[in-house]
């Protein structure tokens, strides 16, 4: 009995002091001046751990760059930079409780965010609360913005504009020439909903008719039906908003009901690394918007791409995660530099003055807090997303049509 | 016709995947958290293992649905066995855990990407009735029905069934007979393993599955397994192959975005109305006086 209760006190006191201590050591470091913590809850694990694990690199490589050439002046002293990373699990809340913890216990400075709308906007709000400075990337502008309508003031985000990427599929289209018939697959999530109402909104206008418009829950398995009927409707080009389940289903269905369509736009699922591997060669010839391809003429473009591409297995969106991830991250180190502080206010001022050209591309921020990247488009050719059009809508590569993984 | 015919299709392999909840609920009162995960598991590892060593569908599925049948016997009998001996409501959480260790470990060892299993027949179809089917759903059906047989087979008609039924109805009895009730329950818990693992490689060779889709395949198993009648083997038949023309005309009549009100609306309908499920209604109309009157005037 006497054991029992020696253990439980022991186990009380370990579960209460451990924690304790440990944070109270990081804030005196930082307090003492012997680094700057930057924070970020990433999803390493769950379905959206790809984006996480590549951001995660880009983040790393700008602070390694950092540190190697002797860290950040702050009120005259030379610091390192460290970064903080929790894993979120690809789940909002727990982002959110996370970056308190990093701010909080941990004595983050700043924060990078996570990606993807469902998680960084709980983290942009969480942000807000704590008033520190947030990037945000790989989470398209509108969706962002729209969820905070009186204005972010602390959370500032690098990515396309969904109504820009809207336009690419229809621009892409012209390129090969089709009957401008197009069926829409979009599911119910949030950015289902969003880009399949933005795609029927643009279809008119590029001269463009939606033939077919299937909607349908996340986790959608059986598609014989809506295939029978897009195909059915005569179209020759298919955009799909899906998860990367989903999507292969969707292009099962189709190779098994025979149908090839001059173009097939996979958006989301289309961008998952390997995809046409994990398809069976199904995907080989989808294509999918980008915000990353060999060809753009970006900043550094040849040096990502000889140090991360054997690494991720390909060309893709994964290593355009490193870029972005790289960007941000530096964007935040240099306001920090200019900022010659690690006050709230002073980076955040100095982000807002952003300027400049960096591996992404141009960065600098409209009173919305956001600097709009273009999207492109690019196709899946074996290991690789080749760039087939640029933002202007001229193309690059030759499209390969009709789908080569549904012949 | 197309619909109906869709509907049946569907709806078998909805059975096939509902089968091992089914069994395990029937006879170990167990509810069974971590069906959807073993489901995945049995997708995920054959389809790892033919990406990366190649070899026969078949034979890979059969002998990885083994090997899962075997964890399963272990954990049974010296995990949740032990638990349901003490305390019956603990193995709810149990299997949910369960369930969090199997999808993190997929998680862990593969990525969260999706996978596929590849056969000749993935994305094949075949023309029945003038209508256009894929032969891995005409797969689903036969297994679904050939394991509904087999298993009330093995329940009804040998030696090992009517100790499992003894041992179902009152394990403290049958463990004083001299039934090995600890063994019986493993067995039948590695039998419905195995069963679901299969399923998940036919799911995997129509569809496509990562390891967070076992919550969505839980769900509709369950789904399945109420509207067929708890425990029922051929209510899980009906109950899924119901389930299947529902969902087919639910989508047809009110579109597929409105496929899961349709679905779990139904599932409440028959949880208020006909908690004992649909299939206890075949008995019923059986036995109803005006069929014995047709009968009878017959």
């Amino acid at each position: 009995m006497k054991i029992n209760k020696m253990k439980t006190a022991l186990t009380a006191a370990l579960v209460l002091v451990v924690p304790v201590t440990t944070g109270i050591g990081q804030l005196n470091a930082n307090a003492a001046g012997g680094s700057i913590t930057i924070g970020t809850s990433l999803p390493l694990t769950g379905p959206l751990s790809a984006f996480g694990t590549s951001l995660r690199l880009g983040y790393q490589q700008a602070i390694d760059e950092v540190n190697a050439a002797g860290g950040i002046k702050v009120s005259g002293a030379s610091k390192k930079v460290i970064l903080a990373v929790q894993d979120n699990a690809s789940d909002g809340n727990k982002a959110s409780t996370q970056v308190k913890d990093l701010v909080l216990k941990k004595g983050a400075v700043a924060l990078l965010g996570p990606a993807t709308p469902p998680i960084s906007i709980p983290v942009s709000v969480a942000a807000e609360q704590l008033r520190v400075p947030l990037i945000n990337t790989i989470t398209p502008v509108r969706a962002w913005q729209g969820a905070n309508k009186a204005g972010w003031k602390y959370s500032w985000d690098v990515f396309f504009d969904e109504l820009q990427m809207t336009q690419t599929e229809y621009q892409a289209s012209d390129l090969i020439g089709t009957n401008k018939k197009v069926a829409l697959f979009t599911d119910q999530e949030e950015d289902g909903v969003v880009m399949g109402g933005l795609w029927a909104a643009q279809a008119p206008k590029s001269g463009y008719t939606i033939a077919y418009h299937a909607q349908f829950p996340v986790g959608n398995t059986n598609f014989t039906d809506q295939v029978k009927a897009a195909q059915a409707s005569g179209a020759e080009v298919v955009i799909a908003q899906v998860i990367p389940p989903d999507g292969i289903s969707l292009l099962r269905e189709m190779k098994a009901q025979g149908w090839t369509p001059k173009a097939v736009y996979l958006e989301k699922a289309g961008n998952t690394g390997g995809y046409p591997k994990l398809s069976n060669g199904l995907a080989e010839g989808v294509m999918a918007a980008n915000w990353f391809a060999k060809g753009m003429g970006l900043p550094q473009e040849a040096a990502f791409i000889s140090k991360y591409s054997a690494q991720l297995g390909g060309v893709d969106s994964d290593l355009g995660c490193v870029v972005y991830g790289y960007t941000i991250a530096k964007v935040l180190l240099n306001a920090i530099a200019a900022a010659g502080s690690t006050s709230a206010a002073a980076v955040n001022a100095k982000i807002a003055t952003t300027k400049g050209a960096f591996p992404a591309g141009n960065v600098s921020f409209d009173k919305l807090h956001t600097s709009y990247m273009p999207a492109v488009q690019t196709q899946w050719k074996g290991t690789d997303q080749i760039l087939v059009m640029t933002p202007a809508g001229k193309a690059v590569n030759p499209i390969l049509n009709p789908v080569p993984g549904l012949k | 016709m197309s619909i109906l015919l869709q509907g049946i299709l569907l709806g078998s392999l909805y059975a096939l995947a509902s089968q091992g909840l089914s069994i395990v609920f029937g006879v170990l009162k167990l509810v069974n958290l971590a069906h959807g995960a073993i489901l995945v598991a049995g997708a995920i590892l054959t389809s790892m293992y033919l990406s990366q060593h190649g070899g026969n569908s078949f034979v890979v599925i059969v002998l990885i649905s083994l090997a899962i049948g075997i964890v399963a016997y272990v954990v049974q009998a010296y995990l949740l066995g032990p638990i349901m001996n003490r305390r019956a409501e603990a193995t709810i959480p149990a299997t949910f855990a369960i369930a969090i260790a199997i999808q993190s470990l997929l998680l862990y060892s593969f990525g969260s990407d999706p996978r596929v299993i590849n056969t000749y027949f993935s994305t094949s179809n075949i023309k029945f009735l003038g209508q256009s089917i894929r032969i891995s759903l005409v797969v689903s059906l036969v297994l679904a029905v050939l394991f509904t047989i087999a298993i009330s087979l093995l329940l009804n008609r040998t030696r090992f069934g009517a100790e499992v039924q003894a041992a179902a109805a009152d394990p403290v009895a049958a463990g004083l007979n001299g039934i090995n009730v600890r063994h019986t329950y493993a067995l039948v818990f590695a039998g419905a393993a195995i069963i679901t693992s299969i399923a998940g490689a036919i799911i995997d060779i129509t569809f496509a599955i990562d390891p967070t889709s076992g919550l969505g395949w839980l769900v509709r198993s369950f789904t399945v397994v109420v509207l067929g009648g708890l425990g029922s083997i051929y209510g899980t038949l009906i109950g899924g192959i119901f389930l299947g023309i529902v969902e087919a005309w639910g989508a047809k009549i009110f579109g597929p975005q409105y496929r899961d009100l349709v679905v779990f609306g139904l599932f409440v309908l028959v949880l208020v109305l006909r908690p004992e499920g649909l299939a206890s209604l075949v008995g019923e109309i059986k036995n109803s006086s005006w069929l014995r009157k047709v009968n009878k005037n017959a």
